[in-house]
């Protein structure tokens, strides 16, 4: 029993070794990353006076350079293209912890936003090579994806398979920030189809993922809390808008956000050449919705500091 | 508590150090440990349930020292019926109410008469069809004046509850295990060691393979209407690789436990798709209650013995009843039906024991017929296993006819490439370890301690990887 017992221990003691030995891998992994955006925010080193959020819409279609210089101001993208509305809050929070940015674009999304569409996620794989940090450790901890006391104990508990993938990661023009933190695309998707649909598309409030609603409540409640105007954004999509879901949102917003709907009387938007495909705008059509905004922006005096009542 | 939960992680050792620390005085004080151990066990998934464990643990020992005490064959007959009545009412009540409830209906309605039924929301026990087969094997092994009846009703309970083999066997006979509760166990370091590599290779082959296998699987199983034939074979496969990984990962991890505590449990799974036929598949897949139901329900029945008529009769009848065992549901039947319609012939042919041992014993590489036999009964199986896992019997149909289908000549959707490289590499260590109880086994005796300790150092490097959130066993619904 007592040599089993010491036995037992030695493989424990060379196992711990091992497993600390990887803290050295922990601490690399972050620089094989392309997106750099949430290893700087959680550095504390993001600084701005407007963040976009969002998934691919937020990410393609308003570019921050363009609406910083429009502005005057300082503005930063932070949308993630596939990331849900609990992921961009993972962010949001990242962000109010060390700064009150005077106003935040929330870009919608239809079909993801608080619907059933499965198209976004939570983007799990951009926090992986992140563990380093305790606030990621956190997360992953809260979304059940690891272990509170392993964690703490073991080093290999953190990480993931894909940290041991030490190859570089290739710069893919899809998931590729400027250094604004916007990824417009210049090239149209294979198979976009280039008749715009003119009716009118259903939004079913039944058919709401609970979850989300309750994330995208944590979001507003957020910002109000923080003094952080919000704008819900809504860019145009490659058919006929949805006033049942731009009214479904105002009514979810409850009044602690602006709603800044594009003007769908520009014929403009009615190019399929502004677009990449049926959901997204190509760099051109983003930079016109942007100007669209930073009106929005200038008329509402978003950036000025009087009485808030959206 | 799941084996491959942290709070078995916490409990076994505990349970392991106050066993060879505090009750090492005497093999009663051991049983009473393992006891108190084995209700914490059970009560973890539902505490309700305790209680039928319980009262079926009573019946089987109050009624085996009746059966044994009777001084008249018409009170021993009136004991062994009681238990087995009540036992296998339990059983048919928690497992099968609903299911005859609703058969009752349909087959009503295809006469044009309509009732309305009365289903009810049963939750099934865990392990129930096993400590069951505990009890029942028991009292059949009374009656039959094969043993004599365990008089330490502790010792008895042990026997039923012992918590490695509680909710999904092996399922243990009195004659192999009640000895070994009736003797102090005293440690021994190479049986101990022995249980730690085998729970090594058992969390391995449940994390790294049967989860992994899952995730595909119920993707392609789940979605099978929408992929090609070539990718419903992937999912076919993949899911002979999961559930094979979960039972005898399970089984693997209770018999390591057991050793732990000095017992040794009946051995499960002894590489069962190395099979070169149907019959030697059926001697190596869940060999604890193949054996069981042979000796209960197949020799009884007069097994091998008589016409041709008699053993297609017999072997139809144990295989339809080892399927209904599974579960309440036409495809756990049909699964059953097909695998007794597979190993016929060579039953009808007495060709059925012809393969005893491993294949390409003392070789490293099997024959080329020998390959093909393996080949042959593993894609077998496979067609068997698509009626275990599909939702219905019709399901199990389309997903078949897909596969008949053009398109199983295209390159598969789902070709997961991490999965083959694991899969792979997995079936190489079973095929270097096959003579042995479990595959790692080998490395005990061929590799010095260098080499042991790198391997499972990078088992659990990859146990850590691969280890998501916890997922049941499938054999736990059963």
């Amino acid at each position: 029993m007592k040599k089993f017992l010491l036995q037992l221990l030695c493989f424990g003691v060379l196992f711990l070794a091992i497993d600390r030995t990887l803290i050295v891998l922990r601490n690399y992994v972050p620089r094989l990353e392309v997106d750099q955006r949430l290893e700087q925010l959680l550095q504390k080193k993001l600084k701005a006076d407007v963040f976009v959020f969002g998934s691919s819409r937020g990410a393609r279609d308003v570019i921050a350079s363009q609406l910083g210089d429009s502005l005057q101001q300082k503005v930063y993208n932070l949308s993630y293209p596939g990331g849900d509305i609990e992921f961009q809050y993972f962010v949001l929070q990242q962000l109010l912890k060390y700064q009150k940015p005077k106003a935040i674009l929330l870009v919608m999304d239809e079909n993801t936003e608080v619907g059933t569409s499965e198209n976004v996620r939570y983007r799990l794989d951009r926090l992986y090579p992140l563990v380093k940090y305790p606030a990621v450790r956190e997360e992953l901890i809260r979304k059940e994806e690891k272990n509170k006391y392993v964690s703490e104990l073991f080093i290999l508990h953190q990480l993931n398979k894909s940290n041991f993938d030490l190859r570089h990661r290739k710069p893919s023009p899809l998931d590729t920030p400027l250094s604004c933190g916007s990824m417009p695309i210049t090239t149209q998707m294979p198979g976009f189809t280039k008749k715009f649909n003119t009716a009118i598309p259903d939004y079913d409030a039944q058919k709401e993922f609970a979850s989300k609603r309750y994330y995208f409540n944590q979001f507003l409640n957020a910002c109000e809390k923080a003094n952080t105007k919000v704008v819900l954004v809504f860019p145009p999509n490659f058919y006929a808008p949805s006033p049942a879901f731009y009214a479904r949102m105002q009514q979810l917003a409850n009044h602690r956000a602006y709603l800044m709907r594009y003007n769908s009387a520009y014929a403009h938007y009615l190019n399929s050449d502004l677009f990449t495909d049926k959901h997204h705008l190509r760099q051109s059509g983003a930079q016109l919705f942007t100007s669209e905004l930073a009106g929005f922006i200038r008329e509402q005096q978003l950036l000025l500091p009087p009485k808030f009542n959206p | 508590m799941l084996f491959n939960s942290l709070s078995f992680a916490v409990f076994l050792p505990l349970v392991f150090l106050l066993y060879w620390l505090l009750s090492n005085k005497s093999y009663r004080l051991q049983n009473l440990l393992l006891l108190a151990a084995s209700y914490f066990f059970y009560g973890c998934w539902d505490v309700r349930f305790l209680g039928l464990l319980a009262f079926s643990t009573f019946l089987d020992y109050y009624s085996g020292l009746q059966i044994a005490q009777a001084s008249k064959t018409i009170y021993k007959k009136i004991w062994f019926w009681t238990s087995v009545g009540i036992n296998l009412g339990f059983l048919g009540f928690f497992k099968y109410y609903n299911f005859f409830v609703d058969s009752f209906a349909m087959g009503l309605t295809k006469f044009g008469m309509h009732i309305d039924t009365w289903t009810l929301n049963v939750i099934l026990p865990v392990g129930i069809s096993f400590y069951t087969f505990h009890g029942l094997s028991y009292v059949i092994d009374i009656y039959k004046n094969r043993i004599q009846p365990e008089r330490n009703f502790v010792d008895y309970a042990v026997f039923v509850s012992f918590f490695p083999l509680l909710v999904a066997g092996p399922i243990e006979r009195a004659t192999h295990l009640l000895p070994q509760l009736k003797t102090k166990r005293s440690f021994n370091y190479t049986q101990a060691v022995d249980g730690l590599r085998q729970i090594l290779w058992g969390l391995c082959k449940k994390i790294i393979i049967a989860d992994t296998c899952a995730q595909y699987a119920n993707l392609i199983f789940d979605h099978s209407d929408t992929y090609s034939g070539s990718t419903l074979v992937v999912g076919a496969v993949l899911f002979a690789f999961q559930i094979y990984g979960d039972f005898s990962g399970y089984s693997d991890i209770a018999l390591g436990t057991a050793r732990l505590f000095g017992i040794e449990l009946l051995q499960n799974f002894r590489f069962p798709y190395f099979s070169r036929d149907i019959a030697e598949f059926w001697r190596r897949w869940h060999i604890s209650l193949s054996s069981w139901f042979k000796d209960y329900l197949y020799i009884p029945l007069g097994g091998s013995q008589g016409s041709t008529w008699l053993r297609i009769r017999n072997t139809l009848i144990i295989f339809i009843v080892s399927g209904f065992w599974h579960g309440a549901n036409w495809t756990f039947i049909i699964w059953g039906a097909l695998n007794a319609v597979y190993i016929l012939p060579s039953i009808i042919f007495k060709t059925n024991r012809n393969h005893l041992a491993i294949v390409a014993q003392g070789k490293v590489f099997p024959t080329i017929k020998e390959t093909a036999q393996v080949l042959f009964t593993f894609g077998l199986t496979v067609l068997a296993w698509i009626f275990f896992r599909a939702k219905s019997v019709s399901h199990a149909i389309e997903y078949i006819g897909a596969i008949c289908s053009k398109s199983v000549l295209s390159i598969p959707e789902v070709k997961p490439p991490l999965v083959f490289v694991v899969l792979i590499l997995f079936i190489l260590m079973e095929w270097r370890g096959r003579t042995h109880n479990y595959a790692l086994e080998k490395t005990a005796f061929t590799k010095p301690k260098w080499v042991r300790w790198t391997l499972y150092l990078v088992l659990i490097g990859c146990l850590f990887q691969f280890a998501g959130q916890e997922q049941a066993f499938i054999y736990f619904q059963f």
